[in-house]
Order: structure tokens, then C-alpha cells, then sequence
């Protein structure tokens, strides 16, 4: 049998157990082939992990066709206006007709882009985000009652990771040099300072409320009810892409609305649909924290489920408190 | 090292060792949701040996000893495999696996470029498989075409992205 037979011959035993549809026979011809010939352990290893990483990148949605295709369309929708742009050369009544529908169209294209990445951002994928302060809101004293660090007031430079619904950590660094963490997992909320005990509650917004809670005061880190506010509650354009990798949308806070910062921009993958830059202007000042800040992201690559659990991020002995 | 730092470099390490650490376990394991619980359960292990670490290894080299054993431990309690080998195959498949280990961040890169290049239909049908783990039964029953057809389609598009990735890095087929 010849090398290339050869190959066809594992490559086809190789899927058909990684795609479990392999009979006992063809098992035993694949362990026959592994048995003997380091060329073909070589090449099973190979398919194997293709096969591993299509698992990781199909989890990840990245696989999927409609986004791309999606996207393409509204690539196409930039095209149609550049013909219909030369068409009018020929028949300025065509092309009228046509940049009128083509304008007609923006926002709704733009609003759908939206209901994609609102979409996107609602699946149990990890992002990590940092944030940053913009425009610090005025020297205000601290609300009472939320200890000497109130939790808006030390957002820059902090870092978020998100997952599943209420799975998330958010890292902020005190000005006494203190590591504060506040973290959920699908069990509850919990958090810890510097060295002391890690409080831990069955209520999934105990300890995050006052940032992620839709009274709290930057609320906006809770992204996907802020994304699902967008669509109600602002109005959404494109703005010009900075590169062909990248598309921006703006939104504007509807007059009549109430509540969440006056203007979002974000910047997204249109490949993925995943948010890669996001800035909150004129945010709500309730209860002090910043006027403007922004969100970078960091890296999606996936973690596991035990990162948003508390124990993952103190020593097994550290002191437990259970609150309500 | 403070917990907080500790956890962030134990993430660092971890997130960029895991595509090779999942790889790894897949390619011992054969089945996919065999090689997601057991790649949880590396992450918890690594976490907790994580004091012993010495950071002169590479971190991958390090967790590929502990993905063996998970491996290894995995197969023996299983009273069906999708693929049982005897412990001398196993052992040599498992040396192949750790020696494709290095050259695994360019294969995904390589990958990824290569996923592009594929038809819709292609695409399309690693995304039934892929997405959500649908078993070809039932994308078969789904689409009235026989199973049989359904994976002729998905190893069609697999190898189609095998035979890419491996012109990309410069490769002769083994």
C-alpha cells in the first residue's frame, strides 16, 4: 500500500472514532495501525488535535457561518452604495432611488449589528476586559455606609472577567495597595480584601450590588443588561471603521430614556461579534464614581469554572464568613 | 507572592497553555466531552499544585504530566472507550502527542487562517458538528441524509482543513 493510501486509510479510521461512528472492526484495524507504525500515531495525533481545536473554536461560536455571512452583508450594503454611486452617472434617478434606500437602511443594519453583539454577549463565553477611568467624576465625599473604599470609586485600571449569567470577577487595586476582589458564581456572590476573610452569600448580587445591580452606581459593568438597554433605550449608528477588522457603533441615550450613560461607543469584531472596546460617556452620578470610562478587551480565551468561584483566589485556610 | 498575583500568573500560564493541554488530553482520550471535564479538572489540579510550579519549566510540560495521569486515570475507569488500546500503544501515543506539543500555537493559528478558505458548505457543516457537540446522527436526522453521508461531508471539510494547515507550516504529511 502506498503512503498516500496509507494516510487516507487512518485519516478515515481516525475521524470515524473521533466522530464516534466507528464499528468494532474499525477500531481494531485503527489499534492495529497505532500498534505498528510511529507514522501513523504521528498522524492520529495530528487529526486528534484538529479535531480538538475545531471542539474549542466551534464552542467559542466561532465557526459559525451566519455571523460571517451576516457580516457580509452589510459588507455588501457598503458596495451596493458605491455602485449605485456610479450608476448614477448614467441614471441620476437609478442612483437617487437607491442612496435613498441605501440610507434608509443604515440605521436598521446598525441596529441589527447591535442585536448580534448583544447576542453574542450573551453566551457563556469568557471575555476579560480592563478598565479605565476617562473623565473621574468631581471630588465628591464618598456615599456612607460602603466602608473607605467605595467600589466606583477605584475602577481604574481594575480588571473584569465575565462569563456565564452571574459568573464574574472583577479585580480593583486600593489606593493602601490592597487587592479587592468581588466575584459570582452560579451559586452566589463573594468577595475579599488584601488578607481578610472572603465574605461569601447565596445572594448572586450580595456583594457586587452596588456595581453590578441595575440601582447601582456603575451598573454599566453588568454588560449584558446594559447591551439589552441599548436597544430600547438609545439610538444606534455606524460610525467610520478605523479597519477592515474592526467595526464601530455609536449609540445615543434616547431623550425621553432615563438612567445609563448619555453615549456608548463600542467597537466589535464583525467576525466574531465579540465587543473589543466600549466607552461610556456621561455616565449616571447617583452615588459618586466615574463621569467617562472605558472597557478594552483583554482576551476570550476560555476559562474554567472554577475561576469564579472564590476558592480559587485565596489560600485554603483564609477564613470564611457567611452573610445572608 | 500575594493569592491575587499568584492567580493571575497561574491564569496567564494557564490560558495560553490550555488550546495544547486540550489537545493533549484529546488526543488520549478520543471524546470530546471526556476532554472537557478533564481539562476542568487539570485547571482545579494545576491550581492546587500550583505552589509547587518551578517557573525554569515551561508551564505546558509541567501540565502535560498531570494531563497524562488525568488521562490514564480516565481510561481505566471507563467500561467502554470510543478507542481501547493496550498500554504499549497507549504509552507511544501518548510520546507522539507530547512531541507535537510545541509546534500547537502555530497549527491553531494556522488553523484559524485556513478555517476561512473553506466553502459555506464546509463551514457549515463543522458548525453542526462543532457548535454544539450534535452527534452526525442526529445532523443526519435533522437534514434526512444517512449518517453516512453526513460524516463523508464533515471529513471532507476536516481534511480539506488538514491538508491546508499543513501546507501553511511548510509540512510534508507524515
Amino acid at each position: 500500500m502506498s503512503k498516500l493510501e496509507d494516510n487516507q486509510e487512518l485519516d478515515d479510521l481516525a475521524l470515524r472514532v473521533l466522530h464516534g461512528i466507528a464499528d468494532e472492526s474499525e477500531q481494531a484495524a485503527l489499534r492495529q495501525l497505532l500498534r505498528t507504525k510511529p507514522d501513523a500515531r504521528h498522524r492520529f495525533v495530528l487529526q486528534a488535535t484538529q479535531h480538538a481545536m475545531l471542539c474549542r473554536e466551534g464552542a467559542a461560536g466561532s465557526l459559525a457561518a451566519d455571523k460571517r455571512l451576516y457580516f457580509e452583508r452589510l459588507e455588501d450594503d457598503g458596495q451596493g452604495r458605491t455602485w449605485a454611486r456610479k450608476a448614477w452617472l448614467a441614471a441620476a434617478a437609478v442612483a437617487a432611488t437607491l442612496l435613498v434606500a441605501s440610507l434608509l437602511l443604515r440605521p436598521t443594519d446598525a441596529m441589527a449589528a447591535l442585536e448580534r453583539v448583544v447576542q453574542v454577549a450573551q453566551e457563556t463565553v469568557t471575555r476579560c476586559y480592563s478598565v479605565r477611568v476617562l473623565e473621574a467624576g468631581p471630588p465628591e465625599a464618598p456615599a456612607t455606609g460602603r466602608g473607605p473604599y467605595p467600589p466606583a470609586n477605584h475602577l481604574d485600571g481594575a480588571t473584569l472577567w465575565m462569563k456565564g449569567p452571574g459568573e464574574f470577577v472583577l479585580r480593583q487595586g486600593l489606593p493602601n495597595g490592597e487587592i479587592r476582589l468581588f466575584g459570582g458564581d452560579r451559586s452566589g456572590s463573594w468577595t475579599m480584601r488584601g488578607l481578610g476573610p472572603v465574605k461569601v452569600s447565596p445572594d448572586p448580587t450580595r456583594f457586587g450590588r452596588a456595581i453590578f445591580a441595575p440601582s447601582g452606581e456603575v451598573a454599566f459593568l453588568d454588560l449584558r443588561t446594559q447591551l439589552s438597554r441599548l436597544k430600547a433605550d438609545y439610538d444606534v449608528e455606524w460610525l467610520d471603521d478605523e479597519s477592515p477588522d474592526v467595526r464601530k457603533l455609536r449609540a445615543v441615550r434616547q431623550r425621553q430614556a432615563q438612567g445609563g450613560p448619555k453615549e456608548i461607543e463600542l467597537w466589535f469584531d464583525p467576525a466574531s461579534g465579540v465587543i473589543e472596546r466600549l466607552i461610556l460617556r456621561q455616565l449616571p452620578r447617583n452615588n459618586g464614581g466615574p463621569r467617562s470610562l472605558e472597557l478594552v478587551l483583554l482576551s476570550s480565551d476560555p476559562l474554567p469554572d472554577a475561576f469564579f468561584r472564590h476558592e480559587s483566589h485565596h489560600e485554603p485556610d483564609r477564613p470564611i464568613l457567611l452573610e445572608p | 507572592m500575594s493569592p491575587p498575583d499568584s492567580h493571575l500568573r497561574f491564569t496567564k500560564l494557564f490560558v495560553a497553555a490550555q488550546p495544547s493541554l486540550y489537545g493533549y488530553l484529546m488526543s488520549l482520550v478520543h471524546d470530546r466531552q471526556a476532554a472537557d471535564e478533564l481539562i476542568q479538572e487539570l485547571a482545579e489540579r494545576l491550581w492546587h499544585k500550583f505552589p509547587d510550579y518551578d517557573a525554569s519549566r515551561p508551564f505546558v510540560a509541567w501540565g502535560i504530566g498531570f494531563a497524562r495521569y488525568l488521562s490514564m486515570e480516565w481510561r481505566r475507569q471507563q467500561r467502554r472507550l470510543p478507542l481501547p488500546l493496550d498500554d504499549a500503544t497507549l504509552e507511544a501515543l501518548a510520546e507522539a502527542a507530547e512531541q507535537d506539543v510545541p509546534a500547537q500555537d502555530a497549527r491553531l493559528e494556522a488553523l484559524r487562517d485556513c478555517l476561512r478558505k473553506l466553502t459555506d458548505r464546509q463551514r457549515e457543516i463543522l458548525r453542526q458538528r462543532y457548535e454544539d457537540s450534535t452527534p452526525v446522527a442526529a445532523i443526519a436526522d435533522a437534514a434526512q441524509r444517512t449518517p453516512m453521508a453526513v460524516y463523508k461531508a464533515i471529513k471532507q471539510a476536516h481534511l480539506a482543513l488538514f491538508d491546508c494547515v499543513t501546507r501553511r507550516l511548510g509540512h510534508t504529511s507524515p
